[in-house]
């Protein structure tokens, strides 16, 4: 932890602009077999107005950041340490009057599967004066005029849309009435959890053009969630990089991409054909995920790395900041990357 | 070259479907017209979006759907014309990987039960301690190392990526000669698709199986289709589009559709993806299969459409060595 508020200070720029600061977020559930760790000690800041990219595999405890932010709490969970700063202020410390204003006016979320989230028997107009009533907001004109304006803006007929219940929608649409949903009370942050894995292909890409479309008019801050690191090439303008419940490389979008320097991070990206490029570079990586239930010490990543060492399979590293907005956590980058 | 194994001659299968308010039955055609031929130790790749057919399609290759009209071929022989004996022995020959792993296993059998019993049940082995052998060398075979770790264990004790390679080991296990892997990557993390991929391939140098690789993801086609090599077929709305050779057809479509899945296709390069636009459709939404459009099936969203694709079905045309429905085909080889 040393490492990373030393070089803080030093920083104060940067850190006028955070929005959301994640600190040493440790999380566990009560499962069967026994305490599993979802988010560990789990470090990450968020600037104001960027879109920040969160890409890790199937478990890597990206949902249970997003709830985390929201204090969204499940009975088996347990916060064992850490905190969440909103513009300086401690979510885990809000009372419940603050969290209620906080939830969807200051940060909302687009909950992975949104695609059922619908109530099936009110349409679409009611999910918008409700949700907006539920907020202390009773003007319903103005709450319609605004609705009718997001929606105009992920390209949908209003006229039409507010009318219609759930199942007359198409997965496309209802991923953008969610979306619109989610603007309703002009959030200073959103979170999209998985926003595009439930749609078919051509509408993925639609869908993604529409919210970098968002993000630039409105200026709000986004976190999007993806298993699909290619995705984000489109829309972030930094990602972090989560592995078993820790963020272990942040920077910006095309440092990640073009100059990746953690060795998961780089075999991530060579794991992923695509349409364009030379194919034969492309390779799977070795081993299995980790068992959030018995993570292997030290560097979670060390039991498939290629560089690891006896020092990685028993020291854990830090988060450590190296430049602008950039973080990594690997014992040895820079020998890995010759700096 | 190599005799052919799988075929289907002008294939439909129809579903009905019930009318919310009464009415009378209706149809939809999930497969619409596909012939198509797969030889022996050859791949031939489906790719289309999801509601295209595919799966059905790879079904009826299998004989678990009756088509409407139209056949399928098994070394030459019609299924459905097969003796019982006959169709017996097709079966085993012909196998299938889902998509979803924990779904295709029952929850409650160790997987030494599920992997074993087939083999006792086709005779391949003679007793349990000779299943017990096989099933060892199965896992071994898959690399699930060492086989005793994971005998007795049930499938939800394992990882996706664990227990797909068990799928594998089932599917491969009667010694088939065909194989349907139906999504058989998509469920798993990014980091174990290719290694799954490479498994298949490896298996298939091994026992010249045949694959018939279902997927919506033109990456991963074209990973499979360039090391395993073989042929890549895309469906639209229950029919073929287009049909070729190699990775070619996604580093050069010639049809429409084809493109612009390829266009939409993410690219894990930041300044490529950012300066893309949105694919040019005259319609982002697929048409129902109840509310297909006539001509071409593509006319609705196709943004080089005109009144002849609206009206007129295009027929297959031959480009190079490519079969392409598309009417304006030549003129979209050679850029427009
Ligand atoms: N309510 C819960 N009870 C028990 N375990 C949970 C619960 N919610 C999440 N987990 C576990 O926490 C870990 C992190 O899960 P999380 O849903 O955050 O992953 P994710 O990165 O969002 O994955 P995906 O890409 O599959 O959505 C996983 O091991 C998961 O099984
Ligand atoms: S710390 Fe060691 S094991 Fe972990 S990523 Fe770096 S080199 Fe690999
Ligand atoms: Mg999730």
């Amino acid at each position: 932890m040393e490492s990373l508020q030393e070089t803080e200070q030093s920083n104060s720029q940067e850190e006028d602009e955070i929005i959301l600061s994640i600190r040493n977020l440790t999380i566990d559930f009560k499962v069967p077999r026994g305490l599993l760790r979802a988010v560990d000690k789990l470090n990450l800041d968020v600037y104001k107005g960027e879109c920040l990219g969160i890409v890790g595999e199937s478990g890597s405890g990206k949902s249970v950041l997003a709830h985390a932010i929201l204090r969204l709490k499940d009975p088996n969970e347990i916060i064992r340490d850490g905190k969440i700063l909103f513009e300086g202020r401690n979510v885990f410390e809000f009372s419940d009057k603050e969290l209620r204003e906080y939830r969807w006016k200051d940060v909302s979320i687009v909950f992975q599967g949104a695609l059922t989230s619908l109530n099936p028997v009110l349409r679409v107009i009611s999910h918008m004066v409700d949700t907006a009533e539920a907020h202390g907001i009773r003007d319903k004109k103005s709450v319609i005029k605004k609705a009718t304006e997001l929606l105009e803006m992920v390209r949908l007929d209003s006229d039409v849309v507010l009318r219609r219940y759930q199942h007359e929608l198409s997965g496309g649409m209802k991923q953008r009435v969610v979306s619109a949903l989610a603007l309703l009370l002009d959030p200073k942050l959103v979170i999209l959890d998985e926003p595009t894995s439930a749609l078919d292909m051509l509408t993925q890409k639609f869908f993604v053009k529409i919210l970098a479309e968002i993000k630039r008019k409105k200026n709000i801050t986004m976190m999007f969630i993806t298993h699909d690191i290619a995705t984000v090439a489109e829309i972030a303008d930094r990602v972090a990089v989560m592995y078993a419940g820790k963020v272990i490389e942040v920077g910006p979008v095309e440092e990640i991409f073009y100059n990746p320097l953690h060795p998961y991070t780089k075999a991530l990206l060579n794991s992923i054909p695509s349409v364009v490029g030379d194919v034969s570079q492309f390779k799977p990586i070795p081993g299995i995920p980790p068992d959030p239930v018995n993570p292997p010490p030290g560097c979670r990543f060390h039991p498939r790395c290629p560089f690891a060492t006896d020092t990685c399979s028993k020291v854990e590293p830090n988060l450590e900041k190296i430049g602008y907005k950039r973080w990594i956590s690997c014992h040895r980058w820079r020998e890995i990357n010759h700096v | 070259m190599s005799e052919v194994l799988v075929e289907t001659k002008n294939l439909v299968k129809e579903f009905k479907i019930r009318r919310r308010f009464g009415g009378g039955d209706r149809f939809i055609r999930a497969v619409d017209n596909v012939s198509i031929t797969l030889r022996e130790g050859e791949n031939l790749a489906l790719v289309g979006e999801s509601g295209s057919g595919k799966s059905t399609l790879g079904r009826l290759t299998l004989g678990l759907l009756r088509p409407t009209s139209g056949n399928v071929f098994y070394m030459g022989k019609d299924i459905w014309k097969m003796t019982k004996e006959e169709f017996r022995e097709f079966r085993r020959n012909a196998q299938i990987i889902h998509q979803d792993p924990y779904s295709s296993f029952n929850p409650v059998k160790t997987i030494f039960y599920s992997l074993s019993t087939p083999l006792l049940h086709h005779k391949i082995a003679r007793n349990k301690r000779e299943a017990y052998h096989m099933v060892a060398d199965l896992l071994r075979r898959v690399g699930l190392e060492p086989p005793s770790d994971f005998m007795n264990r049930y499938p939800s004790r394992m990882s996706g990526g664990q227990l797909q390679r068990i799928a594998i080991a089932r599917a491969i296990s009667l010694r088939p000669k065909y194989i349907v892997a139906d999504e058989a990557v998509s469920m798993l993390d990014a980091s174990l698709r290719l290694g799954i991929i490479d498994l298949l391939l490896d298996l298939q140098k091994e026992y010249g199986l045949s694959y018939l690789f279902i997927t919506h993801d033109l990456g991963i086609t074209r990973y499979f289709i360039h090391k395993g090599g073989g042929k890549v077929a895309v469906m639209y709305l229950g029919s073929l589009v287009e049909l070729g050779k190699g990775e070619e057809v996604i580093r050069n479509p010639y049809h429409p559709y084809t493109r612009i899945l390829v266009e939409a296709s993410p690219i894990p390069d930041p300044k490529m993806a950012k300066s893309r636009g949105i694919p040019k459709l005259r319609s982002l939404d697929i048409p129902s299969l109840t509310n297909i459009p006539p001509g071409c099936k593509f006319s609705s969203r196709c943004p080089y459409a005109d009144t002849i694709c609206e009206k007129k079905v295009p027929e297959y045309r031959k480009v190079d060595d490519r079969l392409v429905a598309c009417h304006y085909a030549e003129q979209f080889k050679t850029g427009e």
